[in-house]
């Protein structure tokens, strides 16, 4: 057995445990997204680094500990570096939670709310199933182009969404939240002003003005 | 009378939420009470203009986070009205209760918060040291409170699945069930507790007449009223709706960002001290009992804490036979709905509330489907004339009996403003 220190918790383990195992054991988590036991361990996600007392970066989900170790696991340091590798996993990723569905349980969605990334809107929360989306039933909600956190907390009560939690800025996101909205008959003057509501002195609401004008054809 | 002069400002009183002004200045001549809210003007009336009309009930929820629902379900009423709109009977049962569940849990809270006053403790903490038992039911009391609401409405501040031409949650013959039951524990529980309040509830300033005793509450058409059509005074005048604002005065007053209110020209109060008496007739037997053993004398304005606890019983009783008879009548749940609605209507709507503080106003106008007019009026700008002059009378009892100085004056005067249970966020809407 040996004996893996992580942030000041020891556990003890056998040899050749992943530190991301040892972390479970001791209750520690560690954000990972591409590990499944026994199937896939090529730790290509790049959340689950952590530093060892040399002050290199590892993956949890593939270095095996033969020897007592210490290990960093949760740091501001460590936080920013896993936020960086998301988000650039997420730029791959095509965000229509809309249609998407994972919505109301993703992992995504979850990871980035862990890690402070934006552009995930509220719709990857909302528990309504695509075809039950309030926006096909002519009901204007702003959760396409809201920021999540909230767990749509408003649509789980039975209400539509109205933008409290302050725009997403992604660019792409917005341009196909917009085209949606065009799609299923609202007219986009109606959704800014109503987002007006919460977000007429939150800057990036310029921002997004500007992408919805763009969309609609350039016309302001 | 001996001679005094007195002159002092409150700038804070505790459990009141806002800021404040009360100008006190008197001598055995004349006595003078000022009741400023500094509040800065929130603008909400003019800034629902040009908006759509779904929108108002969401927008004017936010006038105050204490007593949202109230302001949200009479504005959706008075939407609803302005539209043509008629929603389903069950989803105007599920409003009343929401809004009864609001009033319930505002009571209970401001008791505690008052109940300090009058049991010689300094604060609601030092009361919760003194009297740890009776501290720690009324806070479950709440917390069940408010468990029941989430069961019919979801969050509790600015619930968003009620709204105009909309109801969003869906609830089930079970929890409407549990829902009574729940209320018919809590209306036991609130009646024993009773017992013990009045065992250490003391008078404050016994003897103490209000020298204008009139008040305003809703018409109670059928039995305890939530909303109603009509507004009723004290004199036993009818005022219907589209009458409220000849009969109500709103007066701009240069030292409060609030307008107050006369009706005939003189002041006039709401609130569960007017509640109790208009509705005498309504009440239930355990509420009659909880009155008698608090002894309430409706002639002191302090005792409107008492009577927001026993409006507390009442509540409870009245809404577990709401719950009860529409558990009876839906088969299997209330389903939530989306009605149809004229994109460019044209309408006016007033709906009357019962706000846990009194009686509240929604006033709008709708032109081609966009907000016109808006006008709220609250509880707290109704009571807020009613307050000075209760305040002078007050400064006067106490001089009549002996020689009032500031350090006496200064804490009966805030206990004074905090038995009216004002909400200066709202007075300033």
């Amino acid at each position: 057995m040996v004996n893996v220190k992580l942030d000041g918790v020891e556990v003890e383990v056998e040899p050749g445990t992943t530190v991301l195992e040892a972390a479970k054991k001791a209750g520690i988590e560690i954000p990972h997204l591409c590990t499944l036991k026994d199937l896939y361990n090529g730790a290509s996600c790049r959340l689950c680094l952590v530093k060892t007392t040399r002050g290199k970066l590892v993956p949890a989900c593939a270095y095996q500990v033969y020897r007592d170790e210490e290990f960093t696991v949760n740091s501001l340091e460590l936080k920013r570096i896993r936020k960086v590798n998301f988000e650039l996993l997420l730029s791959f990723h095509k965000i229509e939670c809309w249609k998407c569905e994972r919505k109301g349980d993703c992992l995504l969605a979850s990871l980035s709310q862990e890690l402070g990334v934006e552009g995930i809107p509220v719709c990857s929360q909302c528990p309504l199933p695509p075809e039950e989306c309030l926006l096909t039933k002519g009901i204007l909600c702003l959760g396409m182009i809201t920021s999540s956190g909230c767990d749509a907390e408003c649509i789980t009560s039975g209400g539509q969404c109205w933008g409290c939690r302050g725009p997403i800025t992604r660019r792409d996101v917005l341009e196909r939240a917009f085209k949606r909205y065009e799609e299923l008959g609202f007219n986009i003057d109606d959704v800014l002003f109503r987002a007006e509501i919460f977000w007429n002195s939150v800057p990036a609401f310029e921002k997004l003005k500007k992408v919805a004008a763009e969309v609609r054809g350039g016309k302001k | 009378m001996k001679s005094f002069y007195i002159e002092f400002g409150i700038e804070e009183v505790p459990a009141v939420a806002g800021r404040l002004d009360i100008y006190v200045k008197g001598d055995e001549v004349s006595v003078k009470v000022r009741f400023g809210v500094l509040q800065d003007p929130r603008f909400f009336e003019k800034f629902v203009k040009k908006r759509d009309p779904i929108e108002v009930p969401y927008m004017m929820s936010r006038i105050c986070g204490v007593c949202s629902v109230v302001h949200l379900t009479c504005s959706t009423m008075a939407i609803e009205k302005a539209m043509g709109i008629k929603p389903e009977e069950n989803s105007l049962k599920i409003r009343e209760i929401a809004k009864g569940m609001e009033i319930l849990q505002n009571n209970l809270i401001h008791v505690l918060m008052s109940i300090p006053d009058f049991t010689g403790t300094k604060n609601a903490l030092e009361f919760s040291k003194k009297y740890p038992n009776i501290f720690s039911k009324i806070m479950e009391l709440n917390t069940r409170t408010l468990d029941v609401y989430r069961r019919i409405g979801g969050r509790f501040i600015h619930t968003p699945s009620i709204g105009a031409a909309f109801h969003g949650k869906p609830i089930y013959r079970y929890e409407l069930e549990g829902i009574s039951r729940e209320l018919s524990n809590l209306s036991e529980e609130l009646h024993s507790l009773a017992y013990e309040l009045a065992e250490i509830w003391k008078p404050l300033a016994p003897g103490f007449k209000d020298p204008v005793p009139s008040y305003c509450v809703l018409q109670a058409d059928d039995g305890y009223p939530f909303f109603s059509e009509k507004l009723l005074f004290s004199d036993g005048q009818v005022v219907p709706a589209e009458k409220y604002y000849e009969t109500i005065e709103e007066l701009k007053i240069e030292y409060s960002n609030a307008h107050y209110t006369l009706y005939k020209g003189k002041p006039f109060y709401t609130g569960s001290r007017a509640r109790l008496q208009a509705y005498s007739h309504l009440l239930t037997d355990r509420t009659r009992e909880v009155i008698k053993l608090l002894k309430i004398d409706y002639d002191n304005p302090f005792e409107n804490v008492k009577a927001q606890y026993a409006e507390a019983v009442q509540v409870t009783e009245v809404l577990a036979q709401v719950a009860a008879e529409l558990a009876a009548k839906v088969k299997h749940s209330i389903k939530p709905f989306y009605l149809e609605r004229r994109k460019d209507c044209t309408g006016e709507g007033i709906a009357f509330a019962t706000a846990p503080r009194g009686t509240l106003i929604h006033h709008y106008r709708i032109r081609n489907g966009k907000m016109d007019y808006a006008n709220v009026i609250t509880p707290t700008v109704m009571n807020a004339r009613h307050v000075e002059v209760n305040g002078e009378a007050l400064i006067r009892w106490l001089a009549s009996s002996g020689q009032p100085d500031e350090e006496e004056v200064k804490p009966i005067i805030a206990a004074l403003l905090r038995a009216y249970d004002p909400c200066l966020p709202c007075a300033v809407h």
